[in-house]
Protein backbone atom coordinates (compact mmCIF):
# COMPACT_ATOMS: atom_id res chain seq x y z
CA UNK A 1 0.00 0.00 0.00
CA UNK A 2 2.78 2.35 0.82
CA UNK A 3 4.19 3.09 -2.41
CA UNK A 4 7.14 4.84 -1.11
CA UNK A 5 9.96 3.47 1.01
CA UNK A 6 10.74 5.67 3.75
CA UNK A 7 12.64 5.37 7.01
CA UNK A 8 10.88 4.32 10.01
CA UNK A 9 10.07 6.62 12.22
CA UNK A 10 10.93 7.25 16.35
CA UNK A 11 7.23 6.61 16.94
CA UNK A 12 6.63 3.50 14.63
CA UNK A 13 9.82 2.03 15.73
CA UNK A 14 8.38 2.42 18.99
CA UNK A 15 5.14 0.65 18.14
CA UNK A 16 6.50 -2.09 16.46
CA UNK A 17 8.98 -2.78 19.42
CA UNK A 18 6.26 -2.93 21.78
CA UNK A 19 4.17 -5.27 19.14
CA UNK A 20 7.09 -6.91 19.09
CA UNK A 21 7.73 -7.52 22.47
CA UNK A 22 4.01 -8.72 23.07
CA UNK A 23 4.15 -11.27 20.18
CA UNK A 24 7.25 -12.31 19.78
CA UNK A 25 6.87 -15.96 20.18
CA UNK A 26 3.70 -15.83 18.08
CA UNK A 27 5.50 -14.09 15.19
CA UNK A 28 8.72 -16.59 15.83
CA UNK A 29 6.37 -19.16 15.20
CA UNK A 30 4.13 -17.69 12.38
CA UNK A 31 7.34 -17.91 10.24
CA UNK A 32 8.25 -21.17 11.48
CA UNK A 33 5.42 -22.45 9.74
CA UNK A 34 6.24 -20.87 6.66
CA UNK A 35 9.98 -21.59 6.15
CA UNK A 36 10.31 -24.21 8.28
CA UNK A 37 14.19 -22.71 9.27
CA UNK A 38 14.69 -20.90 12.00
CA UNK A 39 17.71 -18.63 10.84
CA UNK A 40 15.13 -17.66 7.73
CA UNK A 41 12.43 -17.32 10.03
CA UNK A 42 14.31 -15.35 12.53
CA UNK A 43 15.40 -12.95 9.06
CA UNK A 44 11.23 -12.99 8.54
CA UNK A 45 10.92 -11.55 11.73
CA UNK A 46 13.05 -8.82 11.77
CA UNK A 47 12.31 -7.63 8.15
CA UNK A 48 8.40 -8.15 9.48
CA UNK A 49 9.81 -5.43 12.54
CA UNK A 50 11.05 -3.08 10.20
CA UNK A 51 8.14 -3.08 8.04
CA UNK A 52 5.63 -2.43 10.97
CA UNK A 53 7.86 0.19 12.50
CA UNK A 54 7.50 1.86 8.75
CA UNK A 55 3.49 1.71 9.10
CA UNK A 56 3.58 3.16 12.68
CA UNK A 57 0.86 5.52 11.79
CA UNK A 58 -1.59 2.68 10.83
CA UNK A 59 -0.45 0.80 13.91
CA UNK A 60 -1.33 3.58 16.10
CA UNK A 61 -5.03 3.58 15.18
CA UNK A 62 -5.75 0.08 15.73
CA UNK A 63 -7.05 -1.77 18.83
CA UNK A 64 -4.56 -4.60 20.06
CA UNK A 65 -6.09 -7.41 18.64
CA UNK A 66 -6.32 -5.38 15.02
CA UNK A 67 -2.50 -4.68 15.57
CA UNK A 68 -1.62 -8.45 16.17
CA UNK A 69 -3.27 -10.10 13.08
CA UNK A 70 -1.26 -6.96 11.15
CA UNK A 71 1.76 -7.89 12.88
CA UNK A 72 0.79 -11.88 12.15
CA UNK A 73 0.42 -11.35 8.47
CA UNK A 74 3.35 -9.01 7.95
CA UNK A 75 5.86 -11.64 9.68
CA UNK A 76 3.80 -14.37 7.43
CA UNK A 77 4.40 -12.13 3.89
CA UNK A 78 7.64 -10.93 5.27
CA UNK A 79 8.61 -15.22 5.37
CA UNK A 80 6.75 -15.73 2.07
CA UNK A 81 8.92 -12.66 0.28
CA UNK A 82 11.78 -15.03 1.78
CA UNK A 83 10.63 -18.24 0.81
CA UNK A 84 10.32 -17.08 -3.16
CA UNK A 85 13.70 -15.56 -2.83
CA UNK A 86 15.00 -18.58 -2.03
CA UNK A 87 12.78 -20.96 -4.78
CA UNK A 88 12.28 -18.42 -7.37
CA UNK A 89 11.55 -21.30 -8.91
CA UNK A 90 8.85 -21.58 -7.32
CA UNK A 91 5.34 -19.89 -8.24
CA UNK A 92 3.32 -20.41 -5.09
CA UNK A 93 6.72 -21.33 -2.20
CA UNK A 94 4.16 -22.16 0.03
CA UNK A 95 1.91 -24.88 -2.08
CA UNK A 96 3.98 -27.36 -0.21
CA UNK A 97 3.68 -26.51 3.29
CA UNK A 98 1.87 -28.57 5.54
CA UNK A 99 -1.63 -27.30 6.47
CA UNK A 100 -0.81 -25.97 9.58
CA UNK A 101 -3.55 -25.55 11.09
CA UNK A 102 -4.11 -28.36 11.86
CA UNK A 103 -1.52 -28.71 14.31
CA UNK A 104 -3.80 -26.54 16.36
CA UNK A 105 -6.15 -28.43 18.90
CA UNK A 106 -9.53 -28.48 18.00
CA UNK A 107 -12.99 -28.75 19.67
CA UNK A 108 -15.64 -31.80 18.89
CA UNK A 109 -17.55 -28.79 16.87
CA UNK A 110 -14.03 -27.63 14.78
CA UNK A 111 -13.95 -31.31 14.38
CA UNK A 112 -17.13 -31.47 12.41
CA UNK A 113 -16.40 -28.15 10.53
CA UNK A 114 -13.28 -30.06 9.49
CA UNK A 115 -15.31 -31.72 7.33
CA UNK A 116 -17.07 -29.11 5.86
CA UNK A 117 -16.52 -27.20 2.88
CA UNK A 118 -15.94 -24.13 4.41
CA UNK A 119 -13.02 -24.99 6.86
CA UNK A 120 -11.38 -26.36 3.84
CA UNK A 121 -12.02 -22.72 2.25
CA UNK A 122 -10.70 -21.00 4.75
CA UNK A 123 -7.69 -23.00 5.02
CA UNK A 124 -7.33 -22.33 1.56
CA UNK A 125 -7.29 -18.72 2.11
CA UNK A 126 -4.33 -17.40 3.62
CA UNK A 127 -2.33 -19.02 0.48
CA UNK A 128 -4.98 -17.18 -1.96
CA UNK A 129 -3.79 -14.23 -0.24
CA UNK A 130 -0.63 -14.57 0.04
CA UNK A 131 -1.05 -15.06 -4.18
CA UNK A 132 -2.93 -12.42 -4.76
CA UNK A 133 -1.76 -9.09 -6.75
CA UNK A 134 -0.56 -6.85 -3.83
CA UNK A 135 -2.93 -4.18 -3.63
CA UNK A 136 -5.75 -6.79 -3.97
CA UNK A 137 -4.22 -8.48 -1.14
CA UNK A 138 -3.88 -5.34 1.07
CA UNK A 139 -7.31 -4.33 0.03
CA UNK A 140 -8.79 -7.40 1.25
CA UNK A 141 -6.68 -7.49 4.18
CA UNK A 142 -7.30 -3.75 5.40
CA UNK A 143 -10.63 -4.07 5.01
CA UNK A 144 -11.91 -7.42 6.71
CA UNK A 145 -8.85 -8.51 9.15
CA UNK A 146 -7.97 -4.94 9.98
CA UNK A 147 -11.68 -3.72 9.74
CA UNK A 148 -10.28 -0.47 8.38
CA UNK A 149 -13.01 2.45 7.20
CA UNK A 150 -13.51 2.90 3.50
CA UNK A 151 -11.53 6.55 4.17
CA UNK A 152 -8.86 4.43 5.88
CA UNK A 153 -8.30 2.05 2.72
CA UNK A 154 -8.61 5.03 0.36
CA UNK A 155 -5.90 7.05 2.16
CA UNK A 156 -3.65 4.19 2.19
CA UNK A 157 -4.58 3.21 -1.61
CA UNK A 158 -4.31 7.06 -2.68
CA UNK A 159 -7.66 6.87 -4.24
CA UNK A 160 -10.81 8.37 -3.95
CA UNK A 161 -13.07 7.17 -1.25
CA UNK A 162 -15.82 6.33 -3.04
CA UNK A 163 -13.63 3.51 -5.98
CA UNK A 164 -13.06 1.36 -2.70
CA UNK A 165 -15.98 -0.08 -2.94
CA UNK A 166 -15.60 -1.10 -6.62
CA UNK A 167 -12.06 -2.01 -5.84
CA UNK A 168 -13.39 -4.09 -3.26
CA UNK A 169 -15.52 -6.19 -5.29
CA UNK A 170 -12.84 -6.32 -8.22
CA UNK A 171 -10.27 -7.72 -5.51
CA UNK A 172 -12.76 -10.46 -3.96
CA UNK A 173 -13.69 -11.63 -7.58
CA UNK A 174 -9.88 -12.23 -8.07
CA UNK A 175 -9.70 -13.71 -4.86
CA UNK A 176 -12.14 -16.36 -5.54
CA UNK A 177 -11.06 -17.10 -8.89
CA UNK A 178 -7.79 -17.77 -7.54
CA UNK A 179 -9.36 -19.81 -5.01
CA UNK A 180 -11.47 -21.81 -7.37
CA UNK A 181 -7.96 -22.58 -9.71
CA UNK A 182 -6.09 -23.92 -6.63
CA UNK A 183 -9.09 -25.89 -5.14
CA UNK A 184 -9.03 -27.34 -8.58
CA UNK A 185 -5.37 -28.28 -8.56
CA UNK A 186 -5.22 -29.13 -4.91
CA UNK A 187 -7.82 -31.72 -6.02
CA UNK A 188 -5.95 -32.68 -9.55
CA UNK A 189 -3.23 -33.67 -6.95
CA UNK A 190 -5.19 -35.78 -4.55
CA UNK B 1 -29.95 -17.19 -0.20
CA UNK B 2 -26.08 -15.70 -0.49
CA UNK B 3 -24.49 -15.19 -3.01
CA UNK B 4 -20.58 -16.15 -3.59
CA UNK B 5 -19.29 -12.92 -3.24
CA UNK B 6 -21.71 -12.80 -0.03
CA UNK B 7 -20.15 -15.94 1.12
CA UNK B 8 -16.57 -14.80 0.39
CA UNK B 9 -17.00 -12.20 2.31
CA UNK B 10 -18.25 -14.01 5.54
CA UNK B 11 -14.91 -16.66 4.86
CA UNK B 12 -12.81 -13.29 5.24
CA UNK B 13 -14.24 -12.88 8.07
CA UNK B 14 -14.40 -15.70 9.40
CA UNK B 15 -10.02 -15.73 8.74
CA UNK B 16 -10.46 -12.62 11.15
CA UNK B 17 -11.36 -14.74 14.00
CA UNK B 18 -9.65 -17.65 13.20
CA UNK B 19 -6.41 -15.56 13.45
CA UNK B 20 -7.13 -13.92 16.88
CA UNK B 21 -7.37 -17.99 17.40
CA UNK B 22 -4.26 -18.77 16.78
CA UNK B 23 -3.00 -15.83 18.25
CA UNK B 24 -3.93 -16.50 21.57
CA UNK B 25 -3.08 -19.76 21.20
CA UNK B 26 0.97 -19.26 20.01
CA UNK B 27 0.90 -16.43 22.27
CA UNK B 28 -0.07 -19.00 25.23
CA UNK B 29 2.06 -21.64 24.40
CA UNK B 30 5.12 -19.66 22.96
CA UNK B 31 5.10 -16.17 25.17
CA UNK B 32 8.28 -14.39 24.88
CA UNK B 33 10.36 -17.78 24.07
CA UNK B 34 12.55 -16.76 21.27
CA UNK B 35 15.84 -17.02 21.10
CA UNK B 36 18.14 -14.21 22.63
CA UNK B 37 20.05 -13.98 19.47
CA UNK B 38 16.17 -12.97 17.69
CA UNK B 39 15.73 -10.35 21.29
CA UNK B 40 19.31 -8.50 20.15
CA UNK B 41 18.56 -8.04 16.50
CA UNK B 42 15.73 -6.25 17.25
CA UNK B 43 17.23 -3.91 19.56
CA UNK B 44 19.64 -3.26 17.03
CA UNK B 45 17.18 -2.77 14.85
CA UNK B 46 15.90 -0.36 17.14
CA UNK B 47 19.46 1.21 18.01
CA UNK B 48 19.85 0.86 14.36
CA UNK B 49 17.46 3.11 13.07
CA UNK B 50 19.65 6.21 11.96
CA UNK B 51 21.71 3.45 9.78
CA UNK B 52 18.42 2.38 8.01
CA UNK B 53 17.40 6.02 7.78
CA UNK B 54 21.00 7.14 6.34
CA UNK B 55 20.75 4.00 3.39
CA UNK B 56 17.12 5.49 2.90
CA UNK B 57 18.30 8.73 2.37
CA UNK B 58 20.97 8.22 0.49
CA UNK B 59 18.36 6.06 -2.32
CA UNK B 60 19.04 2.61 -0.96
CA UNK B 61 15.68 0.71 -0.70
CA UNK B 62 13.95 -1.12 2.20
CA UNK B 63 16.25 -4.28 1.34
CA UNK B 64 19.50 -2.87 1.91
CA UNK B 65 18.42 -1.02 4.77
CA UNK B 66 17.64 -4.05 6.70
CA UNK B 67 20.96 -5.36 5.51
CA UNK B 68 22.76 -2.85 7.08
CA UNK B 69 20.53 -3.21 10.45
CA UNK B 70 21.40 -6.66 10.49
CA UNK B 71 25.18 -5.99 9.73
CA UNK B 72 25.14 -3.58 12.90
CA UNK B 73 23.08 -6.74 14.93
CA UNK B 74 25.68 -9.27 13.93
CA UNK B 75 28.26 -6.99 15.72
CA UNK B 76 26.66 -6.66 18.74
CA UNK B 77 25.40 -10.37 18.67
CA UNK B 78 29.40 -11.35 18.26
CA UNK B 79 30.57 -8.83 21.20
CA UNK B 80 33.03 -7.27 18.95
CA UNK B 81 31.56 -4.18 19.79
CA UNK B 82 29.59 -2.20 22.22
CA UNK B 83 26.16 -0.93 21.24
CA UNK B 84 27.62 2.69 20.97
CA UNK B 85 30.21 1.36 18.62
CA UNK B 86 27.72 -1.40 16.74
CA UNK B 87 25.68 1.94 15.64
CA UNK B 88 28.65 4.16 14.47
CA UNK B 89 29.60 0.69 12.99
CA UNK B 90 26.93 0.08 11.18
CA UNK B 91 26.52 4.16 9.91
CA UNK B 92 30.03 3.37 8.59
CA UNK B 93 29.29 -0.05 7.27
CA UNK B 94 26.09 1.50 5.46
CA UNK B 95 28.67 4.14 4.01
CA UNK B 96 30.75 1.34 3.24
CA UNK B 97 28.00 -0.55 1.05
CA UNK B 98 26.65 2.68 -0.33
CA UNK B 99 30.15 3.38 -2.01
CA UNK B 100 31.13 5.91 0.56
CA UNK B 101 34.13 4.58 1.79
CA UNK B 102 35.85 7.57 1.24
CA UNK B 103 33.77 9.68 3.47
CA UNK B 104 34.51 7.29 6.23
CA UNK B 105 37.56 8.49 8.79
CA UNK B 106 40.38 5.89 8.68
CA UNK B 107 39.64 4.69 12.06
CA UNK B 108 36.17 4.37 11.73
CA UNK B 109 36.86 2.55 8.57
CA UNK B 110 39.34 0.11 10.40
CA UNK B 111 37.01 -0.28 13.93
CA UNK B 112 34.91 -1.16 10.53
CA UNK B 113 37.19 -3.29 8.59
CA UNK B 114 38.07 -5.23 12.15
CA UNK B 115 34.92 -6.39 12.70
CA UNK B 116 34.34 -7.44 9.56
CA UNK B 117 37.51 -9.73 9.57
CA UNK B 118 36.18 -10.94 13.01
CA UNK B 119 32.79 -11.82 11.62
CA UNK B 120 34.73 -14.15 8.69
CA UNK B 121 36.62 -15.80 11.49
CA UNK B 122 34.56 -15.99 14.46
CA UNK B 123 32.54 -19.22 14.71
CA UNK B 124 28.69 -19.72 13.13
CA UNK B 125 26.65 -19.10 15.80
CA UNK B 126 24.44 -22.11 16.83
CA UNK B 127 21.06 -22.39 16.00
CA UNK B 128 20.57 -23.97 19.00
CA UNK B 129 18.35 -21.94 21.53
CA UNK B 130 19.82 -20.33 24.22
CA UNK B 131 20.12 -22.39 27.57
CA UNK B 132 17.05 -21.79 29.38
CA UNK B 133 16.14 -18.80 32.19
CA UNK B 134 16.21 -20.69 35.59
CA UNK B 135 12.39 -20.47 35.96
CA UNK B 136 12.21 -23.32 32.69
CA UNK B 137 12.61 -26.34 34.16
CA UNK B 138 13.12 -30.07 32.08
CA UNK B 139 13.46 -31.03 28.92
CA UNK B 140 16.26 -33.90 28.36
CA UNK B 141 15.40 -37.28 29.66
CA UNK B 142 16.91 -37.86 32.83
CA UNK B 143 17.03 -34.11 33.94
CA UNK B 144 16.41 -33.10 37.42
CA UNK B 145 12.79 -32.75 37.46
CA UNK B 146 9.49 -32.46 39.16
CA UNK B 147 5.98 -32.35 37.79
CA UNK B 148 4.54 -31.69 41.53
CA UNK B 149 6.78 -28.23 41.47
CA UNK B 150 5.34 -27.55 38.06
CA UNK B 151 1.97 -27.86 38.67
CA UNK B 152 2.07 -26.04 42.05
CA UNK B 153 3.05 -23.21 40.09
CA UNK B 154 -0.34 -22.90 38.23
CA UNK B 155 0.99 -21.74 35.42
CA UNK B 156 2.61 -23.26 31.83
CA UNK B 157 6.09 -24.53 31.61
CA UNK B 158 7.80 -25.64 28.58
CA UNK B 159 10.55 -25.11 26.96
CA UNK B 160 12.47 -25.52 23.18
CA UNK B 161 15.17 -28.13 22.94
CA UNK B 162 16.69 -30.33 20.50
CA UNK B 163 16.62 -33.83 21.46
CA UNK B 164 18.27 -36.07 18.95
CA UNK B 165 17.53 -34.07 16.09
CA UNK B 166 14.43 -33.35 17.28
CA UNK B 167 12.51 -29.95 18.30
CA UNK B 168 9.98 -30.74 20.61
CA UNK B 169 7.78 -28.35 23.24
CA UNK B 170 6.94 -29.79 26.76
CA UNK B 171 4.39 -27.92 28.64
CA UNK B 172 3.21 -28.62 32.47
CA UNK B 173 0.33 -26.92 33.94
CA UNK B 174 -2.98 -27.75 35.63
CA UNK B 175 -4.76 -26.07 32.54
CA UNK B 176 -2.99 -25.88 28.89
CA UNK B 177 -4.15 -23.59 26.25
CA UNK B 178 -5.50 -26.91 24.00
CA UNK B 179 -7.47 -27.74 26.51
CA UNK B 180 -7.46 -31.50 28.56
CA UNK B 181 -8.32 -33.64 25.36
CA UNK B 182 -7.16 -33.89 21.54
CA UNK B 183 -10.19 -33.98 20.48
CA UNK B 184 -11.68 -36.75 18.37
CA UNK B 185 -9.15 -38.75 16.38
CA UNK B 186 -6.68 -38.95 19.22
CA UNK B 187 -5.54 -42.39 20.11
CA UNK B 188 -5.96 -43.47 23.79
CA UNK B 189 -1.91 -44.39 25.28
CA UNK B 190 -1.03 -45.62 28.31
CA UNK B 191 2.80 -44.17 28.94
CA UNK B 192 4.65 -44.89 32.40
CA UNK B 193 1.23 -45.54 34.06
CA UNK B 194 -0.10 -41.81 33.25
CA UNK B 195 -3.14 -42.14 30.92
CA UNK B 196 -3.35 -39.79 27.91
CA UNK B 197 -3.68 -39.00 24.25
CA UNK B 198 -1.82 -39.66 20.84
CA UNK B 199 -2.07 -37.42 17.79
CA UNK B 200 -0.24 -37.37 14.52
CA UNK B 201 -1.35 -34.49 12.47
CA UNK B 202 1.26 -34.72 9.64
CA UNK B 203 3.36 -31.89 10.76
CA UNK B 204 3.14 -32.03 14.32
CA UNK B 205 3.14 -35.42 16.80
CA UNK B 206 1.28 -34.19 20.22
CA UNK B 207 1.14 -36.50 23.32
CA UNK B 208 -0.92 -35.40 26.00
CA UNK B 209 -0.34 -36.98 29.24
CA UNK B 210 -2.56 -36.54 32.72
CA UNK B 211 -0.85 -36.59 36.42
CA UNK B 212 -3.43 -36.26 38.61
CA UNK B 213 -4.74 -32.45 37.96
CA UNK B 214 -1.21 -31.66 35.95
CA UNK B 215 -1.22 -31.97 32.32
CA UNK B 216 1.77 -32.70 30.46
CA UNK B 217 1.98 -31.93 26.61
CA UNK B 218 4.78 -33.11 25.08
CA UNK B 219 4.78 -31.81 21.03
CA UNK B 220 7.39 -32.97 18.31
CA UNK B 221 7.86 -31.70 15.23
CA UNK B 222 8.78 -34.19 12.06
CA UNK B 223 9.06 -37.66 14.71
CA UNK B 224 8.11 -41.11 14.59
CA UNK B 225 5.47 -41.78 17.07
CA UNK B 226 7.34 -44.57 18.70
CA UNK B 227 10.51 -41.62 19.33
CA UNK B 228 7.44 -39.52 21.04
CA UNK B 229 6.31 -42.52 23.19
CA UNK B 230 9.98 -43.66 23.72
CA UNK B 231 11.23 -40.37 24.81
CA UNK B 232 7.40 -39.65 27.13
CA UNK B 233 8.61 -42.71 28.71
CA UNK B 234 11.99 -41.80 29.70
CA UNK B 235 10.70 -38.53 30.37
CA UNK B 236 8.12 -39.86 33.22
CA UNK B 237 10.83 -42.64 34.21
CA UNK B 238 13.39 -40.32 34.64
CA UNK B 239 10.80 -38.31 37.15
CA UNK B 240 9.40 -40.83 38.90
Amino acid sequence: MDKTIRPPGAEGLRLAAELYAKHKGMLLKTALDCLHDRPLAEDAVHDAVLRLAQRGERLRDMSEGEAARYAKLTVRSAAVDLARRRHPERTDALEETPDELLAWPTTPEEDYLARDEARRRLDLLPRVLDALAPVDRELLIGKYILNLSDEALAQALGVRARSVQMKLTRARHRARILMERMESTDADGR
Amino acid sequence: MRTEDERFESLLRSYALRLDREIAVEDAAWGGRVPERLDRRIEALTLGAGAAEAAALAGTGLRKASTVGKFGARLGRLGLLGAIKGLVAALAAAALLLGGAYLVSPVVRETVENAVSGLRTAPEPSTALPDSPADWVIPSPGADFTLRDEAASGTMQGRWFTSEARECMVQIAARLPGGSSLGDGAEPVEIGGLPGEYQDTGLTQVLLLRAGDTLIRIEFWGAERGEVIEYAERLIESNE
